[in-house]
């Protein structure tokens, strides 16, 4: 018996070399530990044992047992770990195919300038405002003590719609009609289209957007005006870049401004981009003309603010090396998905 | 204004260079547009004379000169006629070089040697154009000598941007005087020394002012037996630096005294001035006149003449008449300098269409006591170059024209503008500003402790209260020393208020679904109705015109963002685009056509359009964009901004195919149209493919948007989920059959998808089959089977009460 049991032991680990899957596996198990497989047989044949012989027949038998369900336990592991490798191995897909996307689309870029200019005023405490862009010349031109026949008129020949109604060719309306609304303190920037009458080319486009901005208070200085924009200059190019203010002429301002900052290629050097002088214009402003306040009934001499006003293409040009102003508005997409 | 470093030099001390110069003059606002050096342009080029003239012996059109240059005598062969001999002219000798003509170098004409070549005023870059002989030099000048020493041809010349306010600026003498004020100079202006004869002037000229608010003040001078011919070669040189053509002396005169001293003048020939009157006055009807550019003019209501006795004469302060024009034959001349109402002026130059050198600074308002000082300037000059006799007298109807204004300057008012003391101490301070102003020329007449009285000179007409002498004061000071500062900080208002807030959420949804953001003009064209099908009458053709537009396709303010957005799509597709998804955040500009004269409404859109064309890659080849895609864009948009409780219903624009377009309604109002673009207007823009469009009235939309979130309980309790097939015809809308279906019970049924349909044989033509799952749940218990199979029974029974519908087992 006890040979047999050795025998029968020799025989599985020899046939378990030869399992290929998890059926073979399965046939051993049957033709062993079935319910007429060699182990159970032996099994029952222990009763035929004397009482000397049995418990150590039994316990070697079992043994045996578990030795066998064990080595199968095994092979099943390993078949199961081959053939899930097998199945991966199967798998493969090819990597580089493109990826299944949504697709993001852009913003445009003059209003991803208009965006980065006004979120770093509101983060100067200023309120964005809006206004009409069919605008009364009132608005436009008198409220900014610009009366009819005035010289400055000529500098913005504008698109009339009746004698008193005009596409604004500037912002700068808003600040009146924000002062007609609301007592200082004023901090507001608007936003938005304007019209002149310039036939198209690589620098002029009869629409365009500037950006506004206005402050009235007691005892804002143009020392404000320098500080509030010094700090625009250097979020908007870059801490490195000087700032230049110089006279200039607005009717609605005084005293007025223009203001420079350091070319950005050249960095004030001079290169053929600044024209050789290194320093590109950017805006004008200067302190609120006191006929403006008191137009709007503020006391001038209660109050005093500064105003600022730039041109988002001129910007956006600058910011991102575009030579040619129609780009804005052919909208090919080329261009636009640059941005 | 254009003018050259040289001639500011003779008006003041220049001790920087003339690049330093303009650096200095654009930091205190006088703008440099242009600087243009014209050194070395000459070179060799020497004075000689002609000692033989003789004729060429082949071609009688050539003349054969000897022409003495000091060192020797040089043969040279000239085309001009008007020399003489023992006339000095100027000399290009071989190897010399001259602006417009290069190299100069020895060469035979039929045989005859010319070494070197007889130079004209223009060959010397002079003057413009092509002169009609050679130049003659005066007899003083010095024989071989370098042609550089009798002009300065070394220089710069700048040409200043000056703004509308700065009239004063446009004349060398305004300049210089700016000049003086930063680098502390002082200003040097030409003395003056009139000769008059016994002659009076009453005796050839009487002065008539019958507009004097137009003309509030007339001077004039009589010169008498000039001697017409070419100006002298400095005074050339002067007006080609200043920018101005030389025509003959006296003329050239005025010009030179006007870009001077600011003061337009204008000579008339005395002899052609009819019963020796001049009359200022507006014209009469029907009343035309040449003027010197040979037009013909017909003179519009309130146009100011100057008129003789018979008619007008010229145009004042704008242009001469060609009849009494200065000619080859003048003998004596009448000489005006006045001072011109600037409004009327500009009035009447927009009106004429035609702006001049002196029509320029009258409609900016010139000096008001200048007349005299301008009008004896030219006189001296004519007496000095044109030998003229000056008759004695003058014409000067306002003495007083001008009167000077005091004004109030407060000290502490210029730091409370400027944010900075000039100075800590404030009498240092107020030191600094006297010193600022009299470099102006301002008076200050006296200082009352707290403040100074100022009186503005008469040039700065432009200086009208404290403000203005306050800029003054910063300007000198230099904007560079104000130290920048910060304003105490109120708290900060409501930065974006929600309406920003809104639209800067759907325009980053739209990006978010793939859009790329266009801007287009908000022009129109009128074309563009019947391009895109809008039928005479229709609401979208009433748009606001432009009333002086620049091109038919700039001629409407744009009512529909349709054809904006089918311009980009064809622009793009012209271009080999094969995808093209765009979105626009822009208004639309629509009349009140019960007020005529207010502002229109504007409305602002979100309007997004798709076409595509080509296969694109693996994964999009079998996508083809139609209507669903741009309404799910929308639906995103509304989704992303919370909006819900919308319909859609059938929609009749006539720019969309007639079956393919649905109107959004919130609230039983219009808030947006979709649909795909008609067959023809597609055609009619030459695009490939289809396009599907929408447009959102963000004006309609924004009040449905709400302003903050609500948070629902999550539900405690299981749902359930039925599928339903039916079939129906096709004409019914989906939207009613979800609608009927929640309201069966609007509490437990939570959600109805559509997850399939389809049309085919089987279920027979027009018919359609739908397939929704329906999903139940109550708040507050788990539902049970039965609960459902109710709910469900009664939902069936009505779909095939309500749309005889076929439910599929």
């Amino acid at each position: 018996m006890e040979n047999k049991i050795k025998e029968v032991k020799k025989e599985i680990v020899s046939k378990s070399n030869l399992i290929k899957d998890l059926k073979d596996i399965e046939k051993l198990r049957v033709e062993y530990l079935g319910r007429k497989g060699a182990v159970t047989l032996l099994l029952r044949k222990l009763g035929t044992l004397s009482p000397k012989e049995r418990p150590k027949i039994g316990q070697l038998l079992n043994q045996t047992k578990r030795e066998i369900e064990e080595l199968l336990k095994t092979k099943e592991v390993e078949i199961e770990k081959l053939d899930k490798e097998k199945r991966l191995q199967g798998e493969g897909i090819d990597i580089t195919l493109p990826g299944r996307k949504l697709g993001r689309g852009t913003a445009h870029p003059i209003n991803l300038v208009l965006r980065e200019i006004e979120e770093i005023f509101l983060s100067l405490g200023f309120k964005m405002e809006e206004g009409p862009e069919v605008e009364l010349d009132y608005y436009n031109f008198e409220a900014l003590n610009i009366p009819k026949d005035h010289p400055a008129r000529d500098d913005q020949d504008s698109f009339y719609i009746t004698k008193d109604i005009l596409l604004r060719p500037q912002t700068s309306p808003v600040q009146i009609r924000t002062m007609e609304n609301q007592k200082p303190p004023v901090r507001i920037i608007a936003t938005g289209k304007c019209y002149r009458r310039d036939a198209t080319d690589s620098t002029h486009s009869p629409m365009f957007h500037q950006i506004e901005g206005l402050a009235v208070d007691k005892d804002i200085t143009f020392g404000d005006l320098k500080g509030i924009l010094t700090i625009f200059v250097h979020r908007m190019f870059g801490e490195d870049r000087k700032v230049r203010f110089r006279p200039g002429y607005f009717p609605f301002v005084e005293p007025g401004a223009e203001v420079d900052v350091s070319c950005l290629l050249c960095g004030g050097k001079g290169c053929k981009s600044c024209g050789y002088v290194g320093w590109l214009e950017i805006m004008g402003a200067g302190v609120v003309h006191p006929k403006v306040l008191e137009m709007v009934g503020y006391d001038p001499e209660e109050y005093s603010g500064f105003a600022f006003g730039m041109g988002a293409e001129r910007i956006a040009m600058l910011k991102y090396g575009i030579n040619d102003i129609r780009l804005f508005f052919e909208n090919d997409l080329r261009f636009l998905k640059q941005f | 204004m254009q003018v050259s470093y040289n001639l500011l030099k003779e008006y003041v001390d220049i001790d920087m260079s003339a690049e330093e110069l303009a650096q200095r003059l654009t930091i205190n606002g006088i703008i440099l547009e242009r600087m243009e050096n014209i050194s070395t342009e000459i070179e060799k080029v020497v004075v000689g004379r002609i000692t033989a003239i003789d004729h060429h012996p082949e071609n009688k059109k050539l003349s054969v000169c000897q022409v003495d240059i000091k060192e020797e005598t040089l043969q040279i062969i000239c085309g001009a006629k008007n020399m003489k001999v023992s006339d000095k002219v100027a000399v290009a000798l071989e190897g010399a070089r001259l602006p417009q003509i290069g190299i100069i170098k020895s060469k035979k004409f039929k045989d005859v040697l010319s070494s070197g070549m007889l130079c004209s005023a223009s060959e010397l870059g002079i003057e413009p154009g092509e002169s009609p002989g050679i130049l003659i030099l005066k007899e003083d000048a010095v024989l071989g000598e370098d042609i550089r020493k009798i002009i300065e041809f070394d220089d710069t010349i700048f040409d200043f941007e000056i703004h509308s306010n700065r009239p004063d600026l446009m004349s060398i003498i305004g300049i210089a005087r700016e000049v003086a004020a930063i680098t502390d100079n002082k200003l040097k202006t030409p003395e003056i020394k009139i000769k008059e004869k016994d002659e009076r002037i009453e005796k050839d000229i009487t002065v008539k002012i019958e507009a004097e608010d137009l003309c509030p003040r007339y001077t004039g001078r009589v010169i008498k037996d000039i001697k017409i011919e070419e100006s002298p070669l400095w005074l050339k040189w002067k007006l080609r630096l200043l920018g101005a053509r030389p025509i003959n002396n006296i003329v050239d005169i005025t010009n030179f005294v006007m870009m001077e001293t600011g003061q337009p003048l204008h000579a008339f020939d005395l002899d052609l001035i009819k019963g020796k009157t001049i009359i200022v006055r507006k014209n009469r009807p029907g009343e035309t006149i040449c003027t010197l550019d040979d037009v013909e003019r017909q003179l519009p209501s309130n146009s100011l003449v100057i008129a003789d006795t018979e008619g007008a004469i010229a145009l004042a302060g704008i242009m001469g008449g060609k009849y009494s024009e200065i000619d080859q034959n003048t003998k004596n001349v009448f000489l005006e300098s006045a001072y011109f109402n600037s409004v009327n002026n500009r009035r009447s130059t927009a009106k004429f269409g035609l702006r001049t050198e002196a029509s320029n600074r009258f409609e900016k308002g010139i000096d008001k006591e200048v007349q005299i000082y301008a009008m004896d300037r030219a006189a001296d000059l004519i007496s000095k170059i044109a030998m003229g006799k000056i008759s004695s007298g003058k014409i000067d109807t306002n003495e007083k024209l001008y009167q000077p204004c005091k004004i109030n300057l407060r000290i502490k008012r210029v730091n409370r503008i400027l944010g900075q003391l000039l100075d800590k101490d404030e009498s240092k301070t107020k030191n600094k500003i006297i010193n600022i102003l009299d470099k102006l020329e301002f008076k200050v007449v006296e200082d009352k402790g707290e403040y100074i009285e100022v009186i503005p000179p008469s040039f700065r007409g432009d200086v009208e209260r404290e403000i203005d002498i306050i800029e003054e004061i910063a300007r000198i000071y230099g904007y560079d020393k104000i130290e920048p500062t910060l304003f105490n900080t109120t708290i900060a208002q409501e930065g974006k208020n929600f309406r920003f807030r809104v639209i800067d959420h759907a325009r980053e949804t739209l990006i978010g679904c793939g859009l790329n953001e266009v801007i287009t003009y908000s022009f129109i064209s009128p074309d563009i109705f019947d391009r895109i099908r809008i039928p005479e009458g229709h609401k979208l053709r009433n748009a606001i015109k432009i009333k002086d537009p620049m091109t038919r396709d700039y001629s409407l303010m744009r009512t529909s963002l349709i054809s904006s957005l089918l311009e980009v799509i064809k622009w793009n597709t012209n271009r080999q685009a094969e995808l093209v998804k765009i979105f626009e955040v822009g208004k639309i500009y629509l009349p009140y056509h019960d007020k005529p004269n207010s502002l229109p409404q504007e409305k602002l859109i979100i309007a997004g359009a798709i076409n595509k064309t080509g296969r694109g890659d693996i994964w999009e080849k079998s996508i083809s964009l139609d209507i669903f895609d741009i309404k799910g864009i929308i639906e995103t948009v509304f989704q992303g901004l919370k909006v819900g409780n919308w319909e859609v219903v059938p929609c009749n624009h006539p720019a969309f195919h007639p079956l393919r377009n649905g109107k959004i309604i919130m609230r039983g109002e219009e808030v947006g149209i979709f649909g795909e673009i008609h067959p023809e207007v597609i055609n009619n823009y030459r695009i490939p493919g289809k396009v599907n469009l929408f447009e959102i009235d963000f004006e309609n939309l924004l009040p449905n948007v709400p302003s903050d979130i609500k948070y629902c309980v999550l539900p405690k309790y299981p749902s359930i989920q039925r599928d339903l097939a039916l079939i129906v015809k096709e004409e019914i809308f989906s939207a009613d059959i979800i609608k009927t279906i929640k309201s069966i019970d609007e509490k437990l049924i939570k959600k109805i998808t559509l997850f399939d349909m389809f049309k085919g044989k089987q279920i027979g033509d027009g018919y359609k089959s739908l397939a929704y799952s329906v999903v139940f749940q109550a708040e507050d218990r788990t539902l049970i089977d039965q609960e459902v199979e109710n709910i469900y029974k009664k939902i069936r029974e009505q779909l095939i009460t309500k749309f005889s519908a076929k439910i599929r087992e």
